[in-house]
């Protein structure tokens, strides 16, 4: 009951932390000032409730994603639930790594590839590459199935082989 | 002439890609006042003055608008304790009311006391918290034991809240009880 009349903290917003959610909002929506927006939404929900400081990237996080989903719904295609990849849940997830750290990628090009990519792509590769989430993490950050993430690697890396074979290179 | 591509590992280039995007100052310094400009919400102080406020509010209707048992039952008791003089003896009510002329409401046969066991010795003034009222000696007859039993009048906002209350204060048992709009307290 004291603590219902205990004054919360107050929640502040670091540049990194604001910069971080800024960069992953860009990596969903790829528009500076939507991306904006986005941060600022999440920073005005955050105020609103009461978040621990410790998990307050965590929540904004998921506020941007919700928040960004909810707005542009419409661009989304319906969910197709493919069988085949389904069943792809026993991929090694230390290989699909693998394929992935194998790809090697002019600085110049890593924008018009991510401009080609969908929104799911993009937030996986961002999450995976900049945050440094494992799979398991990515996993529960954006409520989808550890196979699936692991089957849209696959899925990208060969699209990155077929679609862009002079802007990426694999090595062994 | 044109610059040296450069292919690194997919995930340096992304982390380097993204790097290159910042919120400028302003938009950093606008997103960061929004924490210092939100207020407190004016929820969590209202009620917690609202809660204040009905504790408040129970104590006094408790401890001030109801009738103090506690007090009126140690003045009951002090007085039976005392043992003062009568100052008037009859066996009848309507003797003692004729000289307690002064009481302002009517003295009464209480039922609880009814019954050829109880018998009246007489009265006198006392105050019972700070009104007049009426202090009788009777006696049972079957024990001849001698009680201390008084009369005051209630106010009528008590008259329907007041309940049957036995109180022991300093060795003496007080029953405090309503009948009639009176307040009636025995001390044995």
């Amino acid at each position: 009951m004291f603590n219902f009349f205990r004054p919360s903290k107050k929640v502040t917003f670091s540049k990194l932390l604001l910069n971080e959610l800024y960069r992953y909002a860009l990596s969903l929506c790829q528009q500076s000032d939507q991306a904006y927006d986005l941060v600022q939404s999440s920073c005005e929900k955050v105020l609103k409730q009461k978040i621990e400081q410790d998990s307050l990237k965590a929540y904004m996080m998921t506020c941007i994603r919700n928040e960004y989903f909810d707005q542009f719904r419409h661009f989304k295609l319906s969910l197709v639930v493919d069988e085949k990849l389904q069943n792809e849940q026993s991929v090694n997830e230390e290989v699909v790594l693998q394929h992935l750290d194998s790809i090697m990628i002019d600085k110049q090009h890593v924008a018009i590839i991510l401009e080609q990519l969908s929104i799911d792509e993009r937030e996986l590769l961002y999450l995976w590459a900049v945050e440094g989430f494992s799979m398991q993490e990515i996993a529960t950050q954006t409520n989808t199935a550890r196979g699936t993430l692991l089957s849209r690697i696959s899925r990208l890396k060969k699209r990155l082989q077929n679609d862009f074979p002079h802007l990426v290179k694999e090595v062994s | 002439m044109k610059a040296p591509k450069q292919k690194k590992q997919l995930n340096k280039q992304l982390k380097a890609h993204y790097q290159q995007h910042s919120l400028s100052e302003l938009q950093l310094e606008k997103l960061q006042n929004l924490s210092v400009n939100n207020k407190p919400s004016l929820i969590k102080p209202l009620l917690a003055v609202a809660a204040s406020s009905l504790l408040a509010l129970s104590l006094y209707i408790v401890n001030f608008t109801g009738l103090n048992y506690g007090d009126i039952s140690e003045e009951i008791a002090y007085n039976h304790n005392s043992q003062m003089q009568m100052e008037v003896f009859s066996e009848s009510i309507d003797g003692i009311q004729s000289h307690l002329n002064r009481l302002g409401f009517s003295l009464i046969e209480s039922a609880q006391l009814a019954g050829e066991s109880w018998q009246l010795v007489g009265g006198r003034y006392c105050s019972i918290s700070g009104k007049i009222a009426a202090q009788l000696k009777i006696k049972n007859l079957n024990t001849l034991k001698t009680y201390t039993f008084y009369q005051a009048k209630l106010p009528e906002k008590f008259f329907n809240i007041i309940q049957d209350k036995e109180i022991f204060v300093d060795g003496v048992s007080v029953k405090m009880w309503q009948e009639n709009g009176l307040l009636m307290g025995l001390a044995k």
